[in-house]
């Protein structure tokens, strides 16, 4: 008997004791090409026939004969000519559980790629076999994930490993529950338990109104009628025994109340996002705001800036009109700003008047506050009076010591000339309202003395002078003209306030009787 | 005469006949109870796919003769392991590929066949037609075929080749290679089409027309 080429083949002279009925023409099936390309029925009948080395019957006998002979003497493992080749230990190391396990199971990655192809090409011939019914997946369906997790076993281990649970008692299913969908039909619930209904309609939850639907009363009593309908339906595909499983084993009052708290959660949860948007719609208006209040006062300091930056560029300009003579300008008052611009140049342009004027002619709320400065600021007024700044003559170092110099050893107080357009160091310009105010009240007990009770009201307009005492006191109303007048105009000459930068201060008040 | 016909039926020779017609399992059965006759019957009825599979399988004639014995004598010694759910052969199967793929992975290195010493191309080369069927071309051509076919079938991976071997070249339906190799049957289709789709790829590479029908 000789094996030789390929047709006819072994494979079909079923030799195996197997039926010819299904598995020939499964073979004959499978073998047919994937396309209907040329290579590809090359390729499959290349395979299909590939010969193989003709071989004697005897030499097959030959071989059949050492294979019975080595298990009559109980050789275990490795041929007798097989020892140099494959090797004896080779084949010894081989357990039997490693020799009959399955060699090459589905792996993982199969197991999805594999999906696609299922039992097509299955011949659905005889029954189980080896291990491929144990190798099968299991598939979990929605229905059964949703019984673990309701009995609390949400991580069960892999179906391999894992012993099947004792299934309750087999019931006919639909087949949407025999594919496991996990669809939920609500008519079939309510035809399992028509009492469920009524039963959550007395709930606690439900007599506070749970269900009802002002809005539209109606459709309670039609939801109601169509699972009346439903139930009294013959609902064939449904059996009681599988709803009742889907139907939880929480009575119907804890479900509502769950969904209550779920309710009362999903509207916290509500009024914390409103609230949460809120906060972040008004937090940027609000920093806007903060951002325009802390930008307001800067604008001296930015306008400052670029009027140094400025200063440099355009102080080698030529002298025009706008310029200001440096000599007529004090120092002092910004000796770190003006000195270093004007030092080396004799003559600045209009770049000058920025920086330093911002500081010297401080905005009407400044003199009210410095006029009620306190006399010991007023010492360091002499930095307005520094020097005038010297020519081109004189040194860097010159300028500096001499900008630098008088604010420190003092000077003699302004000139009246200089101190209405010029800031006067710690001296205000005027006195300041409190000042005003607590000097005219000190001495209105003794003017009002002046009059009597039924005397009518006078005014009177009270004249300081820069050093703080009253320059006069112009008297009008009731008691003018009046012998009183002399009085009240006595008394409140003894008013004094702090001295200040102007020449004079007119304040006014009323004298009202006691 | 007579007497020589009153003998054959004590000797082995007369019993083949009688034995011929018992399947796989009575077979083993006999086998089980001790009669080794019938586990050679065994052998002789399957050692040939046997050597078919382990020299494609492993690529070496040497390897696959002592694979091919040590399939049955393991066979022998675990016949009481043999639980009959499946086909004595579809066991026998699993045995082969399970040695096999145990003597692959325990050669030190890789190893590479030549064309001329390659087990799977001994018949093709020296394969010799009649004169009068003398195709010199078309022997080439299939040489050349079958060549680049076991270059393609070496570059698979192990469980692409070994079932391709198992259903394409040794003719197993993809029920009796998944009983063998242990997998669904709907692996063992997409296996042989990922084989098959990697062979094809491969003989394109290699020069072979796409829409060709010569073998």
């Amino acid at each position: 008997m000789s094996e030789g080429k390929a047709p006819p083949r072994e494979r079909d002279q079923q030799p195996m004791g197997r039926s010819s009925d299904g598995a020939g023409t499964q073979r004959q099936r499978e073998r047919e090409p994937m396309s209907s390309g040329g290579l590809d029925m090359r390729i499959d009948a290349a395979l299909g026939e590939w010969p193989m080395p003709e071989r004697s019957a005897l030499d097959w006998d030959e071989s059949a004969d050492r294979v019975m002979s080595r298990i009559a003497a109980g050789d275990i493992g490795g041929s007798a000519a097989g020892g140099r080749h494959m090797g004896a230990h080779a084949s010894r190391n081989v357990s039997d559980e490693d020799l009959f396990a399955a060699p090459l199971a589905m792996t993982s990655e199969e197991a999805q790629n594999s999906a696609a192809f299922g039992k097509t090409a299955s011949s659905g011939g005889e029954g189980s076999r080896m291990a491929v019914t144990s190798e099968r997946r299991e598939r979990r369906s929605f229905q059964e994930l949703a019984e673990m997790a309701r009995s609390g076993s949400l991580t069960p281990p892999p179906a391999s490993v894992a012993p099947k649970p004792a299934a309750p008692a087999p019931a006919p299913t639909t087949d949407i529950a025999a594919k496991g969908s996990g669809v939920l039909d609500l008519a079939a619930v309510a035809a399992a338990d028509p009492a469920g209904a009524q039963r959550a309609q007395t709930t606690p939850l439900a007599a506070s109104g749970l269900f009802e639907e002002p809005s539209a009363p109606s459709v309670q009593h039609a939801a109601a009628a169509s699972v009346a309908r439903a139930s009294a339906a013959p609902a064939p595909s449904v059996p009681a025994p599988h709803v009742a499983r889907a139907v939880p084993t929480v009575p119907p009052a804890e479900k509502k109340s769950g969904g209550g708290v779920i309710v009362l959660f999903g509207g916290l949860a509500v009024v914390a996002a409103a609230a949460a948007g809120l906060f972040f719609v008004v937090k940027p208006r609000m920093a806007s705001d903060a951002n325009k209040v802390a930008l307001a006062p800067p604008p001296a300091v930015t306008q400052q800036a670029p009027a140094q930056t400025q200063a440099q560029p355009q102080a080698p300009a030529p002298k025009t009109d706008n310029a200001i003579d440096p000599t007529a300008l004090p120092l002092a008052n910004a000796p770190t700003a003006t000195a270093p611009a004007t030092a080396p140049f004799p003559v600045v342009s209009g770049a000058l008047p920025f920086a330093a004027p911002k500081q010297a002619q401080p905005d009407p709320s400044a003199q009210a506050l410095a006029s009620a400065a306190p006399p010991a600021t007023a010492s360091a007024a002499p930095v307005a009076s520094a020097p005038p700044a010297p020519t081109s003559s004189a040194s860097l170092e010159e300028q500096m010591r001499q900008a630098a110099g008088p604010s420190t050893s003092g000077a003699p107080t302004p000139t009246p000339d200089n101190a209405p357009t010029q800031p006067q160091g710690a001296v205000p310009m005027k006195p300041s309202q409190g000042a005003v105010s607590g000097a005219i009240s000190a001495v209105m007990p003794s003017a009002r003395q002046c009059l009597g009770p039924d005397d009518p009201i006078s005014q009177a307009s009270i004249i300081f002078q820069s050093n703080g005492t009253v320059q006069s006191v112009s008297i009008t109303g009731g008691a003018a003209g009046k012998p009183a007048e002399a009085c009240i105009r006595q008394a409140l000459m003894r008013a004094k306030v702090a001295p200040f930068a102007q020449a004079t201060f007119t304040a006014y008040a009323t004298i009202r009787p006691n | 005469m007579g007497s020589v016909a009153l003998m054959l039926p004590l000797t082995g020779i007369a019993s083949k006949p009688r034995m011929a017609k018992l399947t796989d399992r009575d077979l083993v059965d006999r086998a089980r109870n001790g009669d080794a006759g019938a586990f050679g019957q065994l052998v002789r009825r399957h050692q040939q796919r046997i050597h078919r599979l382990a020299v494609h399988m492993l690529r070496d004639r040497a390897e696959a003769e002592d694979v091919t014995q040590e399939t049955f004598i393991r066979a022998y010694q675990a016949l009481a392991r043999f639980d009959g759910r499946s086909e004595p052969y579809t066991w026998f199967y699993r045995i082969t590929v399970n040695l096999s793929l145990n003597a692959i992975r325990s050669r030190k290195s890789s190893r590479t066949t030549s064309e001329a010493d390659d087990p799977r191309l001994e018949a093709v080369m020296s394969e010799k037609r009649p004169s009068a069927m003398a195709d010199p071309p078309g022997d080439a051509s299939r040489k050349q075929l079958y060549a680049a076919l076991c270059a393609g079938i070496d570059k698979l991976s192990e469980t692409l080749r070994t079932t391709l071997i198992l259903v394409c070249i040794d003719g197993r339906s993809h029920e009796e290679a998944a009983q063998i190799l242990g997998a669904p049957e709907g692996t063992i289709a997409w296996r042989v089409h990922e084989a098959r789709r990697k062979l094809r790829e491969h003989m394109q590479q290699a020069g072979f027309d796409p829409e060709g029908d010569a073998l």
